[in-house]
């Protein structure tokens, strides 16, 4: 996001880790891009990338039996939406998937990776004390 | 977002498996275990319609893949129907199509069943 461009829209929900929390992810975000002027096509990339992130997260990031929390930001400004996936799970790069050979190797990770790469134009990962951020963009105006 | 599953028997003993709402990774497992509850080696042909499918991500395609592998494995036919087109975007980015059997529509569907079945009558097959 360029920072020269007022950020019109900024808003924050936090997850736990378990797989039934799409729903409410959905819901952040439809509600989140309603008042922005994209099409359906961009709702829908955004929405996709954010589930494979979500569902990497959960998946890889954490044990499945601990109670953990994802905090997700989206903010936005006049050509682009930018969302930020902060976790507590061990290190973990989600980005360095490589693309697998689809039908013999039914890798959980590489397939929605290369969906994110894919449904939006930046992403970078951090790794920040002792938590993993994960930015994705998605540019609408320019 | 839900799932709604509808499971009916076709010609040629086959069965169409109709998948409603959003086949992502909260909806994939009830997915699979329908399909490891209703398909087994007697079904040799299965078309998976997705007209009324809105979101599929990349847990829901998994399913799908090892579905396919399955039909392969005891030599059944597996056909994708009516890909919504955000659906076929899907499939497209992870250059899933190839080697699968893909309708646009019941029609078309159709027109290859029946050059199939002339096939096996005129001892092509």
């Amino acid at each position: 996001m360029d920072d020269s461009e007022d950020i019109i829209l900024s808003r924050h929900i936090q997850l736990s880790n378990k797989g039934s929390e799409c729903t409410r992810l959905y819901e952040f975000l439809a509600d989140s891009l309603e008042k922005l002027p994209v099409t359906k096509e961009f709702k829908h990339d955004l929405k996709l990338a954010s589930e494979e992130l979500l569902a990497n997260i959960i998946n890889y990031g954490y044990d499945k039996n601990s109670e953990e929390k994802i905090d997700i930001e989206m903010a936005a400004d006049g050509s682009s939406v930018r969302i930020t996936f902060t976790d507590s799970a061990r290190e973990f790069n989600p980005l360095e998937r490589n693309a697998p050979d689809m039908l013999n190797d039914l890798s959980e990770g590489g397939m929605g990776i290369l969906l994110v790469k894919s449904l939006t134009d930046e992403q970078h990962y951090k790794r920040d004390n002792d938590y993993n951020v994960l930015t994705v963009t998605k540019n609408y105006n320019k | 977002m839900s799932l709604e599953i509808e499971i009916h028997a076709e010609p040629h003993e086959g069965k169409r498996v109709s998948l409603i709402g959003s086949l992502d990774s909260s909806t994939a497992t009830q997915l699979q275990e329908k399909i490891d509850h209703e398909i087994d080696s007697t079904v040799h042909m299965l078309i998976i319609d997705l007209k009324r499918l809105q979101f599929l991500s990349s847990a829901g395609l998994r399913v799908i893949f090892k579905t396919k592998k399955y039909m392969d494995s005891h030599e059944g036919k597996f056909m994708l129907l009516n890909l919504q087109p955000q659906v076929r975007k899907v499939f497209d980015i992870i250059k899933a199509l190839d080697g699968m059997n893909v309708f646009r529509s019941e029609e078309e569907m159709d027109e290859y069943l029946t050059a199939m079945q002339n096939k096996v009558l005129d001892g092509d097959a």
